[in-house]
């Protein structure tokens, strides 16, 4: 006990040092003791008072030796040492490693680790002072103050207490209440202010930091080092780049698509609307916590669907026309999800909708398709050919009908599309209106089951496909499929109800 | 002058500061004394700041690490007297090469020690709490619960070993 409490005596060194040469046994109980007590000392914050020399030679007054440091290795290093922090423009701020400031308040599929301790960070968790690694997911944390931040993987951050964190690397956006107000984001290349604003960060290495503004008021300070460089002031809709090589600030536009705001579905009208037309099935592309499951919102089947991810890290949800969306990441990545085999679309009569937006135009990227794995597919409503025309191809044992979209799809743009079939005809519309029509003349088509969304099953197990193709790259939202065939007027309403960006 | 030596990288940065409690128990158990640990704790995160650019990304870390605290815990030895080392040249050897193995497990332990405090009795976790979160003394917690200072002494130490059996995998007898 006095190893940790106090110090030996002379007498008791000897004696232990005598126990631990007589006994192996006892030397391991020693080791475990330090051992056990270190733990403890550590995940429990006890080494706060923990300091680490000033590791330059010369020793200078921090402001001046840690000016032309990198202050973010500096700032990581001192953190998990448990020790002082120094900033270079600020006077030094305590870290008290183990204090709680904040709650993580949804964790998807969010690997978040905080380094040097064990915690396990569940839904609920408490968020305390330190350093975290989060490798794949989504975290929302909210702070004592009520600011929120949404975070995406793969991202590197700390948190010095309840309104001042680093974001190292990744993505990050944030809410801040009125109480919030004041509340910093420290990056490589700038410190970001707060004023009572929505806004997002995103860090990209050592390379660059840009802050997007979606409401309010923030200002940004770049990390200078020899002159000044002044604060800019960004308000709504403005947004700002400042590239770690120069640190000169650079306006550029406010992306609203690039960074997931909300993990909440918004209800508006046109979700209601959808629903008033007895959907077979609608995934909204609401965020799941489980990072996977695309819950199926229509009333009464519950016909989930199950992302398969793919070659990627990043979690599948991004932002969508109306709250979130699935993101694909085309062929190099290969993700695409299935639809439970429960929904199965009738023969005679069906409508598939859905907004959708695309990154590139991958040759015969499915939105919906049934193709099975031995390769037979009777429904593929996605791209023709080469240049992003969309289209519905149906066919049965014997012939294939095919409408299609004479112009190609606009690329990182939200699109409202919609597919018909009646009885007597296939209809393609766009934003609302009908751009193509088909006569069936005849045809009968096949069942349409099991259906797979954005791209087709890779592998059975047995035997793989040759090729990457089918895979959708971009956003899918709100797909919603119908047993009947809705109206022109339907259609249309729809489109229009849809709030505006 | 500091600032024209070139920066570590973030990855070193980031393993320095993960493998900081491994560092403190290395140094702990050859010390034996916590006060002096830390003080070698310091030390050596100077040196392998200092020493950032020798280190090979891809090769063990921790054993690099651990070599230089050993040479600092033995600079360290050479300033204190004789009357102030706890074990002397030959059985440290020992005890630097177990203490070395048993670092390879901290991980894996330190994982599982949140969950060990919650099987704690609730006396035993207020114990745990008050010593290791607010830093409280034997002596405070003694006179706070009104116990001899004694009876807190053993307390606390059943409370630590019955966490060391938690965090090797063994059901503690006692305490839960």
């Amino acid at each position: 006990m006095e190893i940790t409490e106090g110090e030996l005596s002379s007498e008791q060194s000897h004696r232990l040092a005598e126990v631990i040469r007589q006994h192996p046994e006892a030397k391991q109980q020693y080791l475990e003791y330090c051992q056990i007590h270190t733990m403890l000392a550590w995940e429990h914050g006890l080494l706060v008072d923990l300091q680490l020399l000033d590791p330059s030679d010369t020793p200078a007054p921090p402001s001046v030796s840690f000016g032309s440091w990198k202050p973010l290795a500096v700032a990581a290093a001192l953190v998990l040492a448990g020790v002082i922090l120094w900033s270079p423009w600020d006077a030094p701020s305590k870290m008290k490693p183990g204090e709680t400031v904040a709650s993580l308040t949804r964790s998807v599929a969010a690997s978040l680790e905080l380094s040097g301790a064990s915690s396990e960070f569940n839904t609920g968790s408490p968020v305390r002072i330190g350093s975290y690694q989060l490798d794949e997911g989504i975290a929302q944390i909210t702070f004592e103050s009520g600011v929120e931040v949404v975070i995406e993987s793969p991202a590197s951050f700390e948190i010095h207490g309840p309104e001042f964190m680093i974001l190292n690397e990744g993505r990050l956006a944030a809410n801040v209440t009125p109480e919030g107000v004041g509340f910093t984001v420290e990056t490589p290349d700038a410190e970001v202010v707060d004023y009572g604003t929505e806004f997002a960060i995103e860090v990209v290495g050592q390379r660059s930091t840009e802050v997007h503004v979606f409401k309010g008021e923030v200002e940004v300070q770049p990390k200078q080092q020899d002159t000044a460089i002044a604060p800019v002031r960004l308000v709504t809709n403005q947004a700002t780049r400042i590239d770690h090589s120069t640190l000169i600030p650079l306006g550029i536009s406010v992306d609203d698509q690039r960074f997931l705001r909300s993990l909440d579905e918004p209800e508006p009208t046109y979700s209601g609307q959808v629903r008033e037309l007895l959907p077979l099935a609608y995934y909204r592309m609401g965020v799941m916590d489980d990072g996977h499951t695309l819950k199926d919102a229509a009333r009464g089947h519950g016909n989930t669907a199950s992302v398969v991810k793919g070659d990627t890290r990043r979690q599948p949800f991004a932002p969508g026309r109306i709250g979130s969306s699935l993101r694909l990441g085309g062929p190099k990545a290969g993700g695409y999800a299935h639809i439970s085999s429960a929904l199965e679309l009738p023969t005679t009569e069906f409508t598939i909708m859905s907004w959708i937006r695309t990154q590139t135009l991958p040759r015969k990227a499915v939105l919906v398709s049934d193709m099975n794995l031995s390769g037979e597919e009777t429904l593929r409503f996605g791209f023709v050919g080469d240049h992003g025309h969309l289209g519905l191809t149906i066919a049965n044992a014997m012939r294939t009908l095919q409408i299609v979209d004479s112009s190609p799809l606009p690329l990182e743009d939200w699109t409202h599309v919609a597919v018909v079939k009646t009885t007597e005809e296939l209809r393609l519309y766009r934003n609302g209106a009908l751009v193509s029509s088909q006569s069936l003349n005849g045809f009968q088509a096949q069942s349409h089951n099991p259906l797979s969304i954005g791209g087709i099953p890779k592998d059975s197990g047995v035997k793989k496909r040759r090729q990457r193709s089918g895979f959708w790259h971009g956003r899918i939202d709100e797909l919603a499929f119908f047993g009947s065939a809705l109206t022109s007027e339907q259609i249309e309403n729809l489109f229009q109800l849809t709030p505006s960006i | 002058m500091p600032g024209k030596r070139p920066e570590p990288s973030f990855e070193f940065v980031q393993l320095l500061t993960s493998h900081q409690s491994r560092l403190y128990a290395y140094v702990m158990s050859l010390l034996g004394n916590r006060s002096q640990a830390e003080d070698v704790v310091q030390e050596t995160n100077a040196v392998l700041w200092r020493k950032a650019h020798d280190f090979k990304p891809g090769t063990n870390f921790g054993a690099w690490m651990l070599k230089v605290a050993y040479f600092q815990v033995m600079a360290h030895r050479r300033r204190l007297t004789r009357d102030r080392l706890v074990f002397d040249d030959d059985l440290l050897q020992g005890i630097a090469e177990e203490a070395e193995q048993q670092c390879e497990w901290q991980g894996e332990r330190q994982r599982r020690l949140g969950d060990c405090i919650e099987k704690l009795t609730q006396r035993y976790q207020e114990l745990i709490r008050r010593r290791y979160t607010e830093g409280a003394t034997l002596k405070s917690i003694a006179a706070q619960s009104g116990q001899s200072e004694n009876s807190i002494k053993q307390a606390l130490f059943r409370a630590r070993a019955a966490l060391i059996e938690c965090v090797k995998g063994q059901r503690p007898e006692e305490a839960v």
